[in-house]
């Protein structure tokens, strides 16, 4: 690893390259910087399968030695005669035509002779099957054809049946006579000489459209407008990991979450019918569940986003009755929903948690009145399907697999999950309680007195019947054959995220989960080792494997009395990001968090990067660590931090329209919102730390002719301050020494 | 191995893609007999290039010439081992996952 922000490995060490995409397409990469695959978002096509571009130097082909992975690039560093040579892959954004991708090859001859220089592109344009990701191609897809031709220096293709999908290929230095066939385009460019010491940028570009062609070839980049791509899409992914800049004691925790924040923008879509993000990409499946917990993360750093996806689930995801449904495929018209059949699910309350979220985050009144009749639906729709004598949300299925597993792990085959499950009914009271403090916010005083009892009610009752007498913990569920399955699974957490448990039961639960039969160094196991059916592999890795999600909200729910458990959780979530051969690992790609691990070797078979876990990992940091809760009436702010954390901070982030920091620094809370909080606050009118150099971790406070700095040391660091003239009233620069896990707070 | 095999066409002074597609075509239509212009026509590019390319292959001794001036007219030679090589080379330009190496090598060696 060079550099916060970038990791560089051995090519060969990487089994696969990076996720990169934007609002409009997505793509996946090899190891080597060759494009595996091109999405786009307006049809739910694919446009490519495979791009492999080569630098030949005099004849010999340069061989990948280093990749780079970055927030808004790829490179793979080569050297071959001589002459050094970056590939580097881009998705634009902040740009006018986003359905456009490029490669950028910066060449130096570093060496005393002339070289010669031409690259190749092997460009086949239908979906490929590719052993290093798990998504298995769409037979249309595998199966395209295109007719191609060569005009005004361009290759322009149209797929065969379908003349409006277009792509556009456009090359510097151009293009020789290219070989066409009905997979796609070979191409070599015309060769030239690098003169010693000379240094050269050469590019490729593709655009595509499904308009026909003159939107793609109006596109097509050449030139000074790919370099001027290039700044623009840098430049803006600075500005986003700006937002919301979080800043712990664990350098470890800190990279975590700046990738957690890079890899929840590149889960943007912008689907036909409206914003959303995909469970596994590329596609146009939304999964309500998903979006919810994704909503709970990204309202912290997209808020837009988030209402998008809101309103898009309004329009769509509403079943009749209330419920709200399994997943809607985006790019239909219209949009197709599908609920797998079931009467209840973990959709249906995850959905009201995350519209409460939103209002309470964002203060967006408008959209929360139009949000809340349906989720006051799907909340009386929850309760509708209380059944028997112990009066518990109860699922009717007598299916297995997706059709017969009412709640998370709802993938794993000949699985059933049916009954009284605990983890739907602890989320019910979670949904509950939350739609009572919007009902309350939003002036509906007796709905919201209604929650109220309904959520006690219920908890009640999961306490009563939904503990093992066995284990003494929640059991997974009591099946519709009245069988209590009281395997220990990682579902016992439900109870905890949602205000069920007691403090003991809590305690007891936490203590179980975190035995080795369950924790490990990369996360929790689904379900614990030994248990009857445990398998580290089998079902998705659902019945023993590691899904990090899982551990996350293991973390969260020890913020309270375990709150080193839930550091150690969240570093151990992003252990496996940073190994040091990923290849040993499979599919791992350095940054991204991968979907699931093997339980015991650890490696990553499902997606190398989970469309969902950035998102969570996020809140935890948020709401756990720092304590966030937003409440109606503003925040509160109780820190959850480990006997050896000292501070954490915040800033720039946005809250309710405005942006807001925050920092906590020996039991002290500095904030530029009146936060109330069981801890002093100091309440600061703006954040300067703009003004202050740009030192990482910084931040500075001002309150009429007072300034508070924080300088916060993860490791042992010199930061050199620089404090503007109008604070002290002469610039000068100040030089602060810092130990590891130290800070310090200037007073100017 | 294919690398090697490339510069031995090297040394046999196949160095251009206009060559290549040259003894492709005789390979493929080996009773052609035909000026440069008709050779141009066919493969889509310029004359002056196609008579230059055809010239060099003659010297090669991979094709033959006949007649002086506009009506010169070239055929593909009757030598085991230069017809073994425009074998191979149609065979590597052909598939596609050879086609690339063996044009990328053949034109970046050549000075």
């Amino acid at each position: 690893m060079s550099m916060p922000l970038e990791y560089t490995y051995p090519t060969a060490a990487l089994l696969t390259g990076g996720s990169y995409s934007n609002q409009e397409l997505f793509t996946r990469l090899h190891a080597a910087t060759d494009l595996a695959g091109v999405w786009s978002a307006s049809d739910d096509q694919h446009y490519c399968g495979k791009w492999q571009v080569r630098v030949y130097v005099d004849g010999q082909a340069a061989e990948p030695r280093l990749t780079r992975l970055a927030p808004a690039f790829q490179t793979t560093e080569m050297e071959c005669g001589g002459v050094r040579v970056a590939k580097t892959f881009l998705v634009p954004e902040d740009v006018a035509y986003r359905h456009t991708v490029y490669f950028l090859i910066d060449l130096e001859n570093v060496s005393a002779e002339p070289h010669t220089i031409m690259l190749t592109g092997d460009i086949s344009y239908p979906e490929q099957a590719w052993m290093q990701f798990s998504k298995i191609p769409d037979l249309y897809q595998k199966l395209k054809k295109v007719i191609s031709r060569q005009q005004d220096g361009l290759v322009i293709s149209h797929t065969q049946g379908r003349e409006n999908e277009v792509r556009v290929i456009a090359s510097q230095p151009p293009l020789q006579q290219p070989f066409f066939d009905d997979k796609g385009v070979q191409y070599l460019t015309d060769p030239f000489i690098l003169e010693p010491g000379e240094k050269r940028t050469l590019h490729a570009t593709m655009t595509f459209s499904n308009q026909g062609e003159p939107p793609a070839v109006q596109h097509v980049h050449l030139d000074g407008a790919v370099e001027e791509a290039r700044a623009r899409t840098l430049a803006w992914w600075d500005r986003f990991l700006r937002i919301t800049d979080i800043t712990t004691p664990s350098p470890v925790l800190n990279r975590g979450l700046a990738w957690a924040k890079i890899n929840m923008g590149r889960q943007r879509v912008h689907y036909p019918c409206g914003w959303g993000f995909t469970n596994d990409p590329p596609q146009d499946v939304l999964v309500v569940r998903d979006a919810a917990w994704f909503i709970l993360g990204s309202d912290y750093l997209m808020p837009d986003f988030s209402m998008g996806m809101l309103e898009l689930l309004l329009h769509t995801a509403v079943e009749p009755g209330g419920k709200m449904t399994e997943y809607v495929l985006t790019c239909e018209s219209p949009p197709y929903r599908y609920d797998y059949g079931l009467n209840v699910n973990d959709n249906t309350p995850l959905f009201v948690i995350a519209v409460w979220h939103h209002y309470l985050t964002t203060g967006n009144e408008v959209l929360t009145r139009t949000l809340y009749p349906v989720a006051r639906d799907a909340a009386n729709y929850m309760l509708s399907q209380r059944m028997g004598q112990q009066g518990l949300v109860y699922c009717t299925s007598e299916e297995a697999n997706v059709w017969g597993i009412a709640g998370w792990r709802n993938i794993i085959p000949g699985y059933q999950q049916n009954g009284a499950v605990t983890e739907i009914n602890a989320e019910t009271v979670w949904a509950l309680e939350c739609l009572a403090e919007l009902a309350a916010a939003l002036g509906f005083t007796s709905d919201s007195d209604h929650w109220h009892e309904q959520a006690a009610d219920l908890r009640e009752r999961i306490n009563r019947f939904l503990i093992s007498s066995e284990t003494g913990l929640y059991v997974v569920n009591i099946d519709t054959a009245g069988v209590r399955h009281d395997q220990l699974t990682g579902d016992m957490v439900f109870p905890l995220l949602a205000g069920v448990a007691d403090s003991a039961m809590a305690r007891r639960t936490l203590q179980a989960l975190y035995q080795p039969e369950f924790w490990t160094p990369y996360g929790v196991r689904t379900v614990a080792k030994g248990q009857p059916g445990y398998d580290p592999e089998y079902g998705m890795r659902l019945v023993g494997g590691i899904w990090p999600n899982l551990t996350a909200w293991v973390a969260y729910a020890s913020r309270e009395l375990y709150p080193e458990k839930m550091v150690e959780a969240m570093e151990n979530i992003y252990r496996i990001c940073e190994v040091p051969v990923p290849r040993d690992f499979r599919n791992v790609v350095p940054g991204q968090f991968p979907e699931c691990m093997h339980g015991e070797n650890f490696e990553s078979r499902g997606m190398s990067l989970s469309p969902w876990m950035p998102a969570t990992y996020l809140w935890v940091a948020l709401e756990g660590m720092l304590g966030l809760r937003p409440r109606p009436d503003g925040m509160e702010v109780t820190p959850h931090l480990p006997a050896r954390w000292h501070w954490m901070g915040v800033r720039n982030m946005p809250w309710r329209g405005r942006s807001i920091s925050i920092f906590v620094a020996d039991g002290v809370i500095y904030s530029t919102e009146a936060v109330t909080s069981p801890l002093p606050v100091e309440v600061y009118e703006e954040d300067i730390t703009d003004r202050f150099g740009g030192a990482e971790g910084v931040i500075a406070l001002r309150r009429g002719e007072e300034v508070a700095v924080f300088i916060p040391a993860p490791t042992e660091r010199q930061v050199e301050l620089h404090i503007p003239a109008e604070i002290t009233g002469r610039e000068r620069t100040l030089r602060v020494g810092l130990e590891t896990g130290a800070y310090t707070l200037l007073r100017l | 191995m294919i690398a090697q095999e490339v510069d031995q066409f090297l040394e046999q002074g196949i160095d251009s893609l206009v060559k290549v597609e040259l003894l492709c075509f005789f390979r493929r239509n080996p009773s052609t007999f035909d000026t440069a212009r008709g050779l141009a026509l066919r493969l889509g590019r310029e004359e002056a290039v196609v008579s230059q390319e055809s010239e060099a292959l003659v010297t090669a001794e991979f094709l033959r010439a006949y007649g002086t001036g506009r009506r010169r007219s070239f055929a593909l030679s009757k030598d085991p081992a230069r017809l073994y090589i425009c074998e191979r080379i149609e065979q590597l330009i052909t598939d596609r996952n050879t086609r690339l190496l063996v044009l990328a090598r053949l034109q970046g060696r050549r000075r």
